[in-house]
């Protein structure tokens, strides 16, 4: 059976995608650009909106953005041909430790406290840096950061937690001043 | 000059980009493009009716008498080979015998045979330091691997089921058996906070089968959480032991 859509449902739905789309496009683009350097961004945002258009009414309102993330994610994923998928990740999260790296340069903070941070942040293991990443550059918390990392938001704020516990003991190991 | 008294903080205010602004009508062309053709497109609601074609029924039954067939063999087969209740925990005895002479117990590792494993305890001494004879791994009654010097019919001779392929799950059991005491290199003074980090790990690890309890509680003695692990019912039990 075909579902019937009105034309009033049609723009409504266009209106509401629409403003899904704006508030979380920079968002989306940030998280690609800095976590996936090495795909075409524009290929994984258009799939990523896409895939919101044709899905819109299974994202989860309260956390749309965890879930674009997420799908930007696999996106991603799809994007970079290879036969195993969980070492392009790794590889694509080496190229991200470098990007970071060449972003840690602030006027406003001494040179030792990032060099600290750096050290430190490189120390973690890669879901601890992923769930940092997501939380303090792409903003995600609660719902939004466990949709974006395939678990429940109780489950990911355990994750974040943690991984601040961990980047604190090696911030302080190198240096940083707390 | 400032220090920010976080690291997670100071990672945050390094971000350059503004990601919490909204994307505003005409700013990004490309974007304004993109958003145009999403939405033209009107998506497709498309139910496909499903019939059992005389083809698809005529496959449908060859694969039914492959089936039946297949299932006979495999009944067959699983009154000589058994899986492990327990995939974790692999016993190595020094000889074909109940209770063996010597028994060696340890946690399985999925990378390698049983048989593999418990070869070394036949050179370094811990059995013998001569080499391992010809092993053969049963499943016990209490449900784990045993592995023994002897044959396929060993295990029979003992009342023992040879011990099948591994399987997939296997594998995440032993890692789940293998990464679980990771949590407690220190001591956890909260059975609760124990609870929480063992259902993380099981989470991520996708471990859906296990479950977690807690048996005993944190007293001025018993001050820190441990974790025990029964691979035949997949729970992870949290106890409590004084620390030290």
């Amino acid at each position: 059976m075909v579902g019937v859509v009105s034309d009033n449902e049609k723009v409504e739905r266009k209106e509401l995608y629409e403003a899904m789309f704006r508030a979380h496009y920079h968002a989306v683009n940030s998280y690609v650009r800095g976590m996936w350097p090495s795909v075409d961004e524009d290929d994984v945002m258009s799939k990523t909106f896409e895939t919101a258009w044709l899905r819109f009414d299974e994202i989860p309102p309260h956390a749309t953005r965890g879930w674009l993330v997420s799908t930007a994610k696999n996106c991603a994923l799809n994007g970079l041909r290879s036969a195993r998928r969980r070492q392009t990740y790794l590889d694509a999260f080496k190229a991200t430790r470098t990007r970071f790296t060449s972003c840690l340069h602030d006027e406003v903070v001494a040179s030792e406290t990032t060099d600290a941070l750096q050290l430190a942040f490189g120390r973690l293991r890669e879901g601890d840096q992923e769930v940092l990443l997501l939380a303090s550059w792409d903003g995600l918390s609660g719902d939004d950061l466990g949709a974006a990392l395939g678990c429940a938001g109780a489950t990911a704020a355990v994750r974040l937690f943690r991984a601040r516990e961990r980047l604190r003991v090696q911030f302080a190991q190198f240096g940083g001043l707390l | 000059v400032i220090d920010h008294p976080d690291p997670f903080d100071l990672l945050g205010s390094l971000q350059r980009d503004h990601v919490d602004r909204p994307l505003e009508v005409d700013e990004n062309p490309l974007a304004e493009q993109m958003l145009r053709e999403i939405t033209s497109r009107v998506p497709e609601i498309t139910e496909s009716r499903l019939s059992v074609s005389d083809v698809n029924l005529r496959t449908w039954l060859a694969g039914l008498l492959t089936v039946s067939v297949l299932g006979v063999g495999a009944v067959a087969a699983a009154a000589w080979l058994r899986h492990p209740a327990d995939a974790t925990t692999l016993s190595c005895y020094s000889a074909a015998s109940i209770p063996p002479p010597l028994e060696a117990g340890t946690k399985i590792d999925p990378a390698l045979t049983p048989e593999q494993q418990c070869e070394p305890l036949w050179r370094d001494g811990t059995i013998s330091t001569d080499g391992a004879p010809t092993l053969v791994a049963c499943v016990t009654d209490n449900e784990i691997t045993a592995v023994m010097p002897g044959t396929a019919s060993t295990c029979s001779d003992l009342g023992f089921a040879m011990r099948d392929a591994p399987r997939p799950s296997d594998q995440l059991d032993a890692l789940v058996s293998s990464k679980v005491p990771d949590l407690f290199d220190e001591c956890i003074d909260d059975v609760e906070t124990a609870r929480a980090l063992v259902a993380v790990l099981l989470e991520e690890l996708g471990a859906d089968e296990w479950t977690v309890r807690i048996q005993g509680e944190i007293d001025s003695v018993r001050r820190c959480a441990v974790p025990g692990i029964d691979g035949a019912e997949h729970v992870v039990i949290i106890a409590t032991v004084p620390a030290g």
